[in-house]
């Protein structure tokens, strides 16, 4: 079988048994991969109203992820967010979705909840669940870094920081290291079912249907990823670009953000920090995290995405750059979902008097260390951080008062990925079933609707090509909706 | 003319692109496990280097090869391996500096770098430009220690 490996694991953490048992194709076929696949996943095992042993936790690659292509790197997890009540799905980038392609799993189902705090472990076919004592309740580096030295080099990982572990609601599993997802509550399952972390390596193979034809549309594919504006936008890190893309997303930063960013440059801004290099996902040609290198700090910040910028920008304007990524790292360090954070932060300012109650204005320089310590008690749950763990939502609703309008109903707003917010459905169906296929949103973007099929149907043949191809994209964008609906979202 | 591959660390994004094409190359399939390049994944301001074999003017592998499967072509330059009159004996990996020389993921073939007959596939596929292929006049120039006076 080309495209999916026809395998999954079923990691039960109460029984502390790992099964390999086979894909659902029926659902494979309909919804390909990723956001999709995982949550027809957990609909079909998993009620509306779980109890956290009960709730699934659905991690998926897509047909393409792990091939050479452009961006070709994705695989979502999706389960039910207990900040929000809702199916919460996060799609991230890395090496772990290859990894787990080339260990010879599409996906991975956790069920149950530990005793004791476990990580997954998987080499190539063999799978189990080790004890994560030492690293309970440490930072993400820390334990990304023990994780690896249990494994073999170059592996993928997904891990939690000290936040999951004190049970925040917006905590986050960080991907690579580096890869935070702003879906808030990830990590609070995994921190509920015991399971710090994740850690695969493969050193298997995939293979295509017709090796050459997929080569030549690949590399075509790849080439449309490198001529997009977007493209040469990110690998040049300009603020101003980033603003751009933010506006064609119609995902506008707070004003006071807006206002100073047209004389940024992240190549040249204060505090003495530059982009010192790029770092890409698993076939990647773009590489979008930056590398970032201050006069004051010893070492680098690693993984600032443009989507990441906009979570502080209620508080700071695009010049004071230092500040966006101080915070950024604080929040990839304990492992929480960066706009959630900065509400809850926000929140916690607000209702404590040390920001004026229904304002946008963007605070002074000299709060800036209290931002960033405000962060640090809720990543650690320290003094009173463990109670605005609960998240801006919790706090809205019994504060309303406190709070911009805008702020109270829909503080999970997320970005809707890098998806081109141009109205088209067309363009729509065409990237949702693109980034089903574990095609970077970024690069979804980039190819047509024709070079995406002659490609998916090069890699695994005609017979596994869903009859009605040209209608996948938006039976797939249907059944996320419907299924975050049912899932109870609002 | 003799052609040189030059690796720029500070230029690699750590895709892995060439791991991959490499590996489709030698097998047919993506497997970066068996690709004659290595992607060696950092943190800090290097994300990744790229491993490979470097063709070197004093081969110890070649030099220590007990059945002279490997050998320079010389047309290329490449240090290539012979497949057939290989035994699997591992001393080419154990003396390799670089760790370019491999085996297998499967344990059984020996796996190295061919220059692609002189078209490397991974210089082709990287999209920062951290692998080139340069003649081998300019790098032995580049390399030269610099004469006083």
């Amino acid at each position: 079988m080309y495209g999916w490996t026809g395998s999954i694991l079923r990691v039960d953490l109460t029984e502390g048994s790992v099964v390999r048992e086979p894909l659902h194709m029926d659902r494979a076929r309909a919804y390909m991969g990723l956001q999709a696949l995982a949550s027809a996943y957990w609909q079909a095992e998993c009620a509306r109203d779980a109890g956290a042993a009960d709730n699934r936790l659905v991690l998926m690659t897509g047909p393409l992820t792990g091939l050479l292509g452009p961006c070709t790197c994705r695989y979502a997890v999706v389960t039910r967010s207990p900040a929000s009540g809702e199916i919460a799905g996060g799609s991230f980038g890395g090496h772990l979705g290859a990894e787990l392609k080339l260990a010879g799993y599409d996906g991975i189902v956790v069920q149950g909840a530990a005793e004791r705090p476990a990580y997954l472990r998987i080499v190539d076919g063999t799978a189990e669940l080790r004890p994560a004592e030492d690293i309970w309740g440490k930072d993400v580096d820390c334990s990304d870094r023990w994780l690896r030295e249990r494994c073999r080099p170059g592996a993928g990982t997904l891990v939690t920081g000290g936040a999951a572990e004190n049970e925040c609601a917006f905590s986050v599993a960080v991907g690579d290291r580096i890869h935070v997802p702003d879906c808030p509550g990830l990590g609070a399952v995994m921190g509920a079912k015991k399971l710090k972390g994740i850690v695969v390596s493969g050193s298997g193979s995939l293979s295509v249907s017709s090796p050459e034809d997929y080569l030549a549309k690949a590399a075509e594919a790849r080439q449309a990823v490198l001529d997009m504006p977007f493209s040469v936008a990110l690998g040049s890190a300009s603020v101003e670009v980033t603003l751009d893309l933010m506006e064609n997303l119609h995902t506008r930063p707070a004003e006071g953000y807006r206002a100073g960013a047209r004389n940024a440059d992240w190549n040249a801004p204060s505090g003495g920090c530059a982009i010192a290099g790029r770092r890409a996902c698993y076939s990647c040609p773009v590489g979008c995290r930056k590398i970032v290198q201050s006069e004051r700090w010893s070492g680098v910040m690693e993984g600032m995405a443009p989507e990441n910028i906009r979570a502080f920008s209620r508080f700071w304007d695009a010049r004071r750059l230092e500040d966006h990524i101080r915070a950024h790292n604080l929040c990839r360090t304990y492992g929480m979902a960066p706009t959630a954070c900065a509400e809850a932060v926000d929140a916690w300012m607000r209702l404590a008097g040390m920001r004026a109650a229904r304002t946008e204005k963007p605070l002074g320089r000299e709060d800036t260390e209290t931002v960033l310590r405000l962060i640090e008690d809720i990543g650690t749950g320290r003094g009173d951080g463990r109670g605005w763990g609960v998240g801006a939502p919790a706090l809205a609703k019994d504060h309303p008062e406190s709070f911009l309008e805008k702020d109270a109903p829909s503080v999970y707003d997320r970005i809707p990925a890098l998806t081109p917010g141009d109205g088209k459905t067309a363009v729509r169906e065409k990237n949702a079933l693109a980034e089903a296929c574990g095609i970077c949103p970024l690069a979804a973007a980039a190819l047509d609707a024709g070079l995406l099929r002659e490609m998916l149907e090069a890699a695994v043949g005609p017979s596994l090509i869903p009859a009605d191809i040209d209608q996948a994209g938006g039976r797939i964008r249907a059944f996320i909706q419907v299924s975050r609906i049912e899932g109870g979202a609002q | 003319m003799r052609k040189s591959i030059v690796i720029r660390p500070e230029s690699c994004l750590g895709c892995r692109a060439c791991e991959l094409i490499c590996s489709f190359r030698l097998s047919g399939s993506f497997s970066p496990h068996n690709a004659a390049v290595t992607v060696c994944r950092l943190e800090g301001r290097i994300p990744a280097v790229p491993l490979m074999c470097m063709h070197c003017s004093a081969p110890a592998c070649v030099a220590v090869c007990p059945t002279g499967a490997l050998y320079r072509d010389e047309e290329t330059g490449a240090i290539l391996l012979e497949g057939e009159k290989c035994i699997r004996c591992g001393r080419c990996a154990a003396v390799c500096s670089l760790g370019a020389v491999r085996r297998g993921a499967d344990g059984g073939q020996m796996i190295k770098c061919s220059l692609c007959g002189g078209k490397p596939a991974c210089v082709d596929v990287c999209p920062a430009g951290a692998i080139d292929l340069v003649d081998s006049a300019a790098v032995e120039e580049a390399a030269a220690p610099e004469k006083d006076g």
